[in-house]
């Protein structure tokens, strides 16, 4: 039976001891939720839902999972919880997977951690060579991974992270075709099934302003041929301003015209689709993307260089008086349905197209993560041209969310695998590091420094120990198998034996297994240099119990 | 014959695959396509059988080999493709869609997989001998194409698709599925020409660019170094590749070399060749014994290296 207690938040402070133990209860809640997803034969976690008589959520994925998990009852525990939960969840955006393995490596440098301090060794001395050796691990990653070549290649990899040879295959089959950067979309199917499709150039999210404007009514698109493309982020409720446009493009010799602004007035598209309008000059108009303006003055920006025109932008003080020829570019095909519209076969200067190219991917490679970083990818893949939509069904709609979401981590983690190389899965890759740290430590002169490679050597065996428990087999036996078999070896999780690391089926991307070791290393070194909870006073709530 | 040839504009030539047992050639211009059953000798319209009401241009012309069957010939033009599957008797014409491509360069992988690079809308790619054509421009950042080459595969791996376009080269290692940009110097203009020869086991690349640069590639295009430099002022406009030779086509100049670029000679100083050459074919070769066909925007030759 419910009862209702009411419960006061009151401010307060934590000491240690108190702090670490409060951290690493809190920490390893989070972690034990977890750690049963990882590896290439996990188990599923359930989560209740709201309201309560639905069915709960299945789960396999370590950073929703942690996502799920709002807050713990006691606010010491909390405090380390939500401290994991959010690391766990910037790698899961950022990188797709590798969620579990962060975990269980944050716990056991944490949990060594603070066995070194309590024993008398120094926190802040001991971050730093942890952070050191989170950069040797992260190097000694980079040196064993190799390029990803070829369809199989991709096929396979998306195997390791989804499970799902069907979507898997088709993953493959995309990636290789749109590359790295290419742009990616997941929308739910109809069917029970997965589908996918090609779309020819670049397309962004921006609606046709009027249904007047499709002029192919079997397809239920606005589409013009070798038309003018003139894009600008000012609003054009002035007819004055139209007319000047539809005459600057006449005299520019243009027979078609698409309009991309910010909104247009109702007169204006009452103007447009007249039909001596029409006659003159066909034009549809369509939204431009992105209500955040820095995201639209870059999309802007891109449809500029591709179709060769100078972008009519408040920024740039621009009017729409203004307007002449050089504000046109030019498109072999222009689209708009629903809410995209598309260019085909861009007629900017190709130099200046890779320029662009080129200036994007750099952008790229110096942002470390986020929304920014993922804007600009997409900008890349827009520019490169060509789309690809994997259309996802299932029996009921949390089996299809369920489904997108283990796509787009696939997704994620596969052009990290581009981006960054391939490395041996279940685990072996961070035991192959474990000679580099050996040979670090053997070199340590600071017990600190000595403490934080020795915590390092231990980890590297913390993966495939999860992963082997995982699998229902004893982390111990495993250990002992490997060592047995001897250098070069590693464990083939499906085979239940140790075998040459050549044969080991299971791959990870390197982007991924590098982002999970170097942040989980350097946020729990980070958290060994707490000493004191602050817990602010809150409300009264009401929590059942 | 020849003086009925003047004033064409000679932009591709192809000749039959069997060309010692059927020398038969092909020549592809301004106003219509030209078949010669002699080796180039004697030239006549190939494409009577069609009763054109107008002249069609024809920019590029493929030859292929079928089993048990007459050569597959397709021929590019505007706005799309004539295909014959007799050897040249008949043609049918082959539309691929709008808006209309300037086809300006052919490539095969057998039969079956054809190629085709435009001049504004990039790849199109068939995959049933081209009957039927798709665009296929995924990473293609540049649709301005101007030549397209494969390189056989080797070792058990991929053909790979060479295509140059007006701002550098990009690569395929997947029929065309997927193209990615190639390391390329960037101030050499447009690759106008692409021509492919295999000596032993090595497949050579050599590219010809708008600033009358050469590059040859010797690891399936990765990377191009430049060959014949100075040699050429004015844009390689075409070039022809065959075992260790490549004869190359700058403006008037015919020049070729024997050792994979390293030392060049004038092919045929005696040979009075007028107008900008255009296309080059060797059916048999780039030995000195065999004939060239060499098309200029005014007339078609027959020639011997001297």
């Amino acid at each position: 039976m419910k009862s209702k207690v009411p419960k006061t938040a009151s401010f307060g402070v934590t000491g240690q001891p108190k702090t670490y133990r409060g951290l690493l209860r809190g920490v390893d809640k989070l972690v034990k939720t977890i750690q049963p997803t990882l590896g290439p034969l996990p188990r599923l976690v359930a989560v209740s839902t709201t309201p309560p008589d639905r069915s709960p959520e299945l789960m396999d994925d370590g950073g929703l999972i942690a996502r799920r998990i709002i807050q713990l009852p006691d606010r010491d525990e909390d405090i380390g919880a939500m401290y994991l939960r959010h690391l766990l969840w910037r790698i899961r955006e950022d990188c797709g997977d590798g969620t579990s393995t962060a975990a269980v490596l944050f716990n056991e440098v944490l949990q060594q951690g603070v066995r070194h301090i309590v024993n008398g060794g120094q926190a802040m001395p001991l971050r730093a060579y942890l952070e050191k050796g989170a950069r040797l691990v992260y190097d000694e990653l980079a040196k064993m991974s190799r390029p990803v070549e070829g369809k199989d290649m991709l096929v396979h990899i998306a195997e390791s992270i989804c499970y799902d040879p069907a979507m898997a295959k088709m993953l493959g089959e995309i990636f290789e075709t749109i590359g790295e950067y290419g742009h990616f979309e997941l929308r739910s199917g109809q069917s029970r099934g997965l589908d996918y499709e090609y779309t020819e150039g670049a397309f962004w999210e921006g609606m046709l302003h009027s249904k007047a404007m499709i002029n192919q009514l079997a397809e239920n698109r606005a589409y013009l041929e070798n038309a003018a493309v003139l894009a600008t982020d000012f609003v054009i409720d002035d007819l004055h301003h139209l007319v000047r446009m539809i005459t600057e493009a006449k005299k520019a010799g243009k027979t078609a015209l698409m309009l991309i602004c910010s909104t247009i007035s109702d007169t204006c598209i009452g103007f447009l689709t007249m039909e001596s309008t029409c006659a003159i000059l066909p034009v549809f108009t369509v939204n431009a993307p992105y209500s955040r303006q820095d995201y639209q003055m870059a999309a802007i920006e891109d449809i500029g260089v591709l179709t060769g025109g100078a972008p009519m932008t408040r920024q740039a003080g621009e009017t729409l008086e203004s307007v002449s020829a050089r504000n046109f570019g030019q498109a072999r095909s222009v689209w708009a349905k629903d809410q995209y519209f598309g260019i085909i076969g861009g007629q900017g200067d190709p130099r200046k197209i890779r320029q662009h190219f080129h200036k994007l991917k750099n952008l790229h490679a110096s942002l470390d993560s986020g929304e920014t970083r993922n804007i600009v990818r997409q900008r890349i893949g827009k520019v490169m041209g060509g789309s690809a939509i994997l259309w996802v069904g299932g029996a009921t709609e949390s089996e299809i969310k369920v489904r997108k979401d283990l796509a787009e981590r696939t997704a994620e983690a596969m052009r990290g695998a581009m981006l960054k190389g391939i490395l041996p899965g279940a685990g072996l890759s961070f035991l192959a590091c474990k000679p580099a740290l050996q040979a670090a430590l053997q070199q340590a002169v600071d017990p600190d420094e000595a403490a934080a490679y020795r915590i390092l050597v231990g980890a590297m065996d913390v993966p495939l120990r999860a992963i082997a428990a995982n699998a229902g087999l004893k982390p111990d036996e495993v250990m002992a198998d490997l060592k047995h078999a001897g250098p070069g070896s590693g464990f083939d999780i499906f085979r239940k034996q140790a075998v040459p690391a050549s044969q080991i089926s299971v791959l990870d991307s390197a982007s991924v297994v590098q982002a999970a070791a170097y942040r989980s290393i350097t946020a729990a070194a980070l958290l060994l240099t707490v000493d004191v909870l602050i817990h602010h006073k809150k409300p009264e709530t009401v929590l059942e119990t | 014959m020849e003086n009925d040839l003047r004033n064409n504009m000679y932009s591709c030539l192809a000749f039959s695959p069997d060309f010692k047992r059927q020398p038969v050639c092909f020549a592809g211009t301004q106003h219509t396509l030209l078949v010669s059953k002699d080796g180039g000798s004697n030239w006549q319209d190939a494409l009577t059988s069609l009763g054109l009401a107008e002249p069609v241009a024809i920019t590029a012309l493929l030859s292929l080999t079928q089993p048990t069957k007459p050569p597959l010939l397709v021929a590019g033009m505007v706005g799309g493709f004539l295909r014959s599957e007799d050897g040249g008797q008949t043609w049918q014409a082959v539309p691929c869609g709008s808006p209309l491509p300037v086809i300006t360069a052919l490539a095969a992988s057998g039969s079956v997989n054809l190629y085709a690079g435009t001049a504004e809308d990039g790849i199109l790619v068939s995959q049933d001998g081209g009957n039927k054509w798709v665009r296929w421009n995924f990473g293609l950042v540049d649709w301005h194409i101007f030549s397209i080459a494969l390189l056989p595969a080797t070792g058990g791996g991929q053909a790979t698709l060479v295509a140059g376009a007006e701002s550098g080269l990009f690569r395929s290692t997947n029929n065309g599925h997927a193209w990615r940009e190639v390391d390329f110097p960037e101030d050499v203009g447009a690759v106008l020409t692409l021509g492919v020869s295999s000596a032993g086991d090595q497949a050579v690349i050599y590219a010809g660019a708008e600033s009358g640069a050469l590059f040859c590639s010797q690891n399936d295009g990765h990377t191009w170094a430049p060959v014949a430099e100075g040699i050429f002022e004015a844009e390689v406009s075409v070039l022809v590749a065959s075992g260790n030779s490549v004869l190359v086509a700058s403006h008037e100049q015919l020049m070729v070399s024997h050792d994979r670029g390293r030392s060049w000679k004038a092919w045929n100083t005696e040979a009075q060749i007028a107008g900008s050459i255009l296309s080059l074919a060797a059916p048999q070769g780039l030995d000195s014994s065999q004939p060239v066909l060499v098309g200029t925007n005014g007339n078609i030759y027959r020639i011997y290296e001297k």
